[in-house]
């Protein structure tokens, strides 16, 4: 007798191994080697794209290290120029009396408050710069105009730190006549204008006001 | 455009399907090995019934793999042309089974053919119904199938089958391009059983006859004689089913050249005549090793035709039966297939694992180059904010004194304009300026950092100037005045971001005023009065 049915039996054991084996290489490598490849293919791009940016920084490091050679020379400058430290008011005292004989002043009356902090605060982080400011008053008296106004203009020069003038007041104090040009021939002084002067002297504190001020 | 018979060839030629056929006549049986359309090796089996199936079950054991397809070229063959009704491909098994059972009822080998659609008015389908008369011979041979080991492949008809033999031979005999007659008969010269007639038309069996050769007539002038008078009834026959005798019939000849020169010689009823040994016929037909020893008979032929035909063109095995070997069939094919798809699934995904590998290391690489740039920034920008003092500091105090800058005034150009305003009859007596301070802060932080100059824009400075004019050279009091007014517009000219007014003038004619004049006083001429005018400048001097 032939075994036909254990034939068919093995038949189908075949197919049934094809099949299984043909749905586990699949299974593989639909669940588990697509998805790799795909992460790895999204981590690849990602990694490209950074080295991209990072390339992109560093091109762009050095105009900001332009810049910032630009901004330290600045910053030196106004070191140089006293904007950044203490106010020494010795130094004023000094430039003041040069200045007043340079400019022909005759009368020079002058006084400087105590130093007030001005915080020049940043939104939102509420942090800031501290500016050391003194309010001074100056009173003076001359033989024109115009050296008071050359006094003025130099003291804003010449003065370490910063000077916003806030108030300028010039007025003639009597019309030449012909004694007080007769003295003045004589090598005489004569007081003809007189002025008052009101300033805020300004310079920024060199530590930094911790923060939330 | 190849035609199914040609696709089918390239398919025997491709797969070299392997196969036995079992040819079954009324006077012996042919046993074959085929491998796709070429014979292997055959046995004739001329002995008694008994001798023949023990010989042929010897020939299978040998190959126990190999299915087999039986093809009877027996007499008892029925065939019936009739019509099926137009029902649905699902049902047409079933109607088909219900027509065969009621046309040849109790017949065990039987089946069908579909012809074409039906022409006239009754719509359906006609079908060509064949069927095996049963005998003792051929319930011997057909329980020879369940005896052996090899599997049932088909049970053919030759008749049927060899209908396309006829027209592959014609075809390539005469050349597909010449016009071919509607009617065409093959007859052949059988070891198995006699000589076999096969008329078609227009590519369709007609009717099939077969005729006993007898070992009494020998000669063949007495062969082709026989021959002629049986063209001669079956030519009789055909007339009923619509042969016009006028048209002629194509015959061709497969067998010995001496009967095949006999037959030319007794001037056969045909219109044309062409012979061809079994040799000849076989390279026609595209089929090789179908000679026999003596090379007289077409069995061979016949046979390699009939069973290395893919798709039978009628089959008369059980329809369930047929149906349990489509799915023995279904099974292994498709194991193959999936073996197949297998292998090409462990390919692709060999080719994936690789191409994992690959981004891998790919993904490795860009990383490293990454953390390397990447460090190498971190570098530089760590060398950027060395020094003594935090850049962002720097910029902060240089964007302070940028404004204090801005915000400052400058008197000197201020002093020029009041001067080129002022005509050479009218002095300063005093000047009055009052600046309000700014009111500093700070940009946001943004990155990257704007220079530090341009972190804000300083707002505008508001400022108040009082001017006091001498108008003494002045003797009339209407000059004077005109004179504080042309200096107040050409003040507004120069000025245009301030406003300007007079606060006095050296009459008290202001709307604000008093003026009082006494009996005989003459204002315009100035009598003792000062003559001094006022000035008044405020809003934005920047």
């Amino acid at each position: 007798m032939i075994d036909r049915e254990a034939a068919q039996s093995a038949l189908f054991h075949k197919f049934a191994a094809a099949l299984v084996c043909f749905l586990a290489i699949g299974a593989g490598s639909y669940i588990y080697l697509m998805p790799e490849l795909a992460n790895f293919q999204q981590m690849k791009a990602a990694a490209n794209d950074a080295v991209i940016s990072v390339n992109m920084q560093l091109n762009d490091l050095s105009a900001r290290q332009a810049r910032n050679r630009q901004d330290r020379n600045k910053y030196n400058l106004l070191a140089g120029r006293g904007f950044i430290g203490p106010q020494n008011r010795l130094d004023a005292a000094r430039i003041l009396e040069s200045l007043r004989v340079q400019h022909r002043i005759s009368s020079l009356e002058y006084q400087i408050e105590p130093v007030k902090t001005v915080t020049v605060l940043r939104q939102p982080e509420n942090t800031g710069e501290t500016l050391n400011v003194s309010n001074m008053s100056l009173s003076m008296r001359g033989f024109l105009d115009s050296d008071l106004r050359n006094f003025i203009t130099a003291l804003k020069r010449d003065l370490p730190g910063f000077v916003t003038i806030t108030e300028v007041e010039m007025e003639k104090i009597s019309t030449p006549d012909t004694a007080s040009l007769s003295q003045i021939s004589q090598g005489g002084g004569s007081e003809l204008v007189e002025g008052s002067l009101q300033i805020l002297w300004q310079a920024v504190q060199d530590s930094p006001q911790p923060d939330g001020l | 455009m190849p035609s199914l018979t040609d696709i089918e060839g390239i398919a025997q030629r491709l797969f070299a399907l392997k196969r036995f056929v079992l040819m079954i006549g009324d006077t012996g049986a042919l046993i074959a090995r085929l491998s796709g359309s070429r014979i292997v090796s055959h046995q004739f089996l001329t002995g008694t019934i008994e001798e023949n199936i023990r010989q042929a079950k010897l020939a299978l054991s040998e190959f126990p793999k190999y299915p087999v397809v039986m093809l009877y070229d027996v007499l008892g063959q029925t065939y019936r042309r009739d019509r099926l009704p137009p029902v649905s491909l699902l049902d047409r098994p079933k109607i088909l089974a219900r027509k065969l059972d009621s046309l040849f009822p109790g017949a065990e080998l039987k089946g069908g053919m579909q012809l074409g659609r039906s022409t006239g008015e009754i719509r359906g389908f006609d079908y060509l119904f064949a069927s095996i008369a049963a005998s003792p011979e051929i319930t011997e041979w057909q329980s020879v199938l369940s005896q052996i080991e090899n599997p049932t492949c088909d049970i053919r008809l030759l008749p049927v089958e060899s209908v396309k033999l006829l027209q592959q031979i014609m075809h390539a005999g005469n050349g597909k391009l010449s016009k071919p007659n509607p009617w065409n008969i093959l007859i052949t010269h059988h070891r198995t059983g006699g000589f076999r007639q096969i008329v078609t038309r227009d590519g369709g069996l007609a009717i099939a006859r077969m005729t006993a050769s007898s070992a009494a007539i020998e000669s063949p002038a007495e062969i082709a004689g026989l021959l002629r008078r049986e063209i001669g009834a079956t030519i009789d026959y055909i007339t009923r089913l619509g042969f016009d005798r006028t048209a002629g019939l194509d015959a061709i000849f497969i067998g010995r050249s001496d009967i095949s020169a006999a037959l030319k010689n007794v001037q056969l009823p045909v219109r044309k005549l062409t012979v061809y040994t079994p040799a000849e016929a076989e390279s026609l037909a595209g089929i090789s090793g179908a000679r026999d020893d003596s090379g007289h008979f077409a069995d061979l032929l016949h046979a390699a035709w009939g069973a290395s035909r893919i798709v039978p063109a009628l089959s008369i095995w059980a329809r369930d039966l047929r149906q349990a070997r489509t799915r023995v069939l279904a099974t292994v094919w498709g194991a193959r297939a999936l073996a197949a798809a297998s292998l090409a699934a462990i390919l692709y995904s060999a080719n994936i694992y690789w191409e994992i590998q690959r981004t891998e290391t790919e993904y490795a690489q860009l990383e490293s180059t990454r953390a390397a740039l990447q460090q190498r920034y971190d570098e530089e920008v760590s060398k950027l904010d060395s020094g003594p003092m935090p850049i962002a500091r720097m910029r902060d105090i240089i964007a302070v004194h940028a404004q204090l800058q801005n915000a400052d005034i400058d008197l000197i150009q201020l002093y020029t304009v009041i001067n080129s305003a002022l005509s050479e009859n009218v002095r300063l007596r005093a000047l009055d300026i009052e600046i309000a301070p700014p009111q500093l802060t700070l940009a946001p932080v943004q990155d990257p950092p704007l220079p530090a100059d341009a972190q804000i824009e300083t707002p505008p400075i508001e400022v108040e100037i009082v001017l006091d004019l001498d108008l003494s050279s002045f003797r009339e009091a209407e000059l004077a005045i005109a004179e504080a007014d042309r200096m107040t517009q050409a003040l507004r000219v120069a000025l245009p971001d301030m406003k300007v007014r007079i606060l006095r003038q050296p009459l008290h004619i202001l709307p604000s005023d008093t003026l009082t004049v006494q009996p005989g006083e003459n204002v315009l001429a100035f009598s003792g009065e000062e003559r001094i005018a006022e000035i008044k400048l405020t809003g934005r001097l920047k």
